[in-house]
């Protein structure tokens, strides 16, 4: 589907999170961004906290995540951070 | 003559059990090493990518500069010495004591010493060196906050300017059952940018809150990456030491149980030829 992406949660724990979303709403350093589909090359920092993401087919997933970095380009994102935790 | 036929029983009863142990052991290192090759392997993908997050921020020409980057003149130095808590691994500790104590020759300055393991930290005592910090009896659950308070000493004692470059002392591990005891300067480091593949540069990039302010952040999570991969190196190659020891010791213990059975034969065989040649002695006598 075009208007998805792939996201990727990385720690040095291994991948925590691997899958097709629409959105991503994540805490940056200057507050919360959403990011959807065909965004442009886009590199934060991010200080930590509650991140959602909403699944392609339709799934809402909650993380609480570490302070870390969210890089995305091309449609392939990628989350960085020391912790994740699944909050589902 | 049955007496030495006991005690060689007895031998090989005793070489049989050692055997037994170490075949134990080098099952147990197997076991281990598997873990810790797992954990390297999903390290691997955080470090690629972090290291990809680096090579975009250093795609441009403007240089960037950050506290654990700064070279100054090397007056105070740190070494890092990792070795394993326990023996039974061959000469692995040995070569790294032998690497560890390169620094610690007279002419030089004494260096600040961080000691992991206690087989190192313990010869090195004895040889009459002060250690800073030791951290030993590492069990497999104290492992991540070994690494991490190590990370953090080290960079809490560079940043401070109480020393001017740390070293590492540990064993690099390169594929299956190549290793080697390595000294590598870890700090100040420098950013390796290897040349593969195309780098988008930068300034494609919307970066925030700025350029400068990622690469602050991003240095340490580098340096914990790094430190976290000699860690796991070093005890892939100790895991690695001690079941090569340990298969060798087995299959010695097999050659010598070899050579005792044939011994122990050859001595019953000859004590039965010995009766045998009494009996016919003894009847011929009697029937002249």
């Amino acid at each position: 589907m075009a208007t998805s992406y792939s996201l990727k949660i990385i720690t040095p724990q291994g991948a925590v999170y691997e899958g097709t979303v629409v959105h991503t709403f994540l805490p940056t350093e200057n507050g919360f961004v959403g990011v959807l589909a065909h965004h442009a090359p886009y590199l934060v920092s991010s200080k930590g906290g509650k991140m959602a993401v909403k699944e392609s087919g339709g799934l809402e997933k909650d993380f609480q995540v570490g302070p870390g970095f969210f890089e995305v380009n091309h449609d392939q994102a990628v989350f960085l951070t020391q912790t994740c935790t699944s909050q589902n | 003559m049955s007496g030495q036929l006991r005690a060689l029983k007895n031998r090989i009863r005793g070489v049989e059990s050692t055997q037994k142990i170490t075949r134990a052991m080098e099952m147990v290192a197997a076991s281990k090493l598997k873990r810790y090759q797992k954990l390297r392997e999903q390290t691997t993908p955080y470090v690629q990518a972090i290291e990809g997050v680096l090579k975009r921020l250093l795609a441009t020409d403007i240089p960037l500069s950050h506290p654990l980057l700064e070279t100054r003149a090397e007056k105070e130095i740190a070494l890092l010495v990792i070795t394993s808590d326990t023996g039974l691994c061959g000469s692995y500790n040995h070569s790294l004591v032998a690497e560890a104590r390169k620094f610690l020759r007279p002419d030089y300055k004494t260096p600040l010493l961080i000691g992991v393991g206690k087989n190192g930290v313990n010869t090195l005592s004895r040889a009459g060196h002060v250690w800073q910090k030791t951290f030993t009896n590492t069990t497999t659950a104290q492992v991540e906050p070994v690494i991490t308070e190590t990370s953090s000493l080290i960079e809490k004692l560079f940043t401070e300017k109480k020393i001017d470059a740390v070293y590492a002392v540990y064993t690099h591990f390169t594929s299956k059952s190549i290793y080697r005891a390595t000294a590598e300067k870890i700090l100040p480091f420098r950013l390796e940018v290897t040349s593969g593949g195309p780098v988008e540069t930068s300034s494609l990039y919307i970066m925030e809150p700025s350029r400068e302010a990622l690469f602050t952040r991003l240095v340490p999570l580098v340096f914990a990456a790094k430190m976290r991969m000699i860690f796991l190196e070093s005890f892939i190659s100790e895991h690695t030491a001690r079941m090569n020891a340990m298969h060798q010791a087995t299959e010695n213990a097999k050659e010598l149980i070899d050579a005792l059975v044939l011994l122990r034969n050859k001595i019953r065989q000859a004590a039965i030829t010995k009766e045998l040649i009494e009996i016919v002695s003894g009847s011929k006598a009697l029937k002249n």
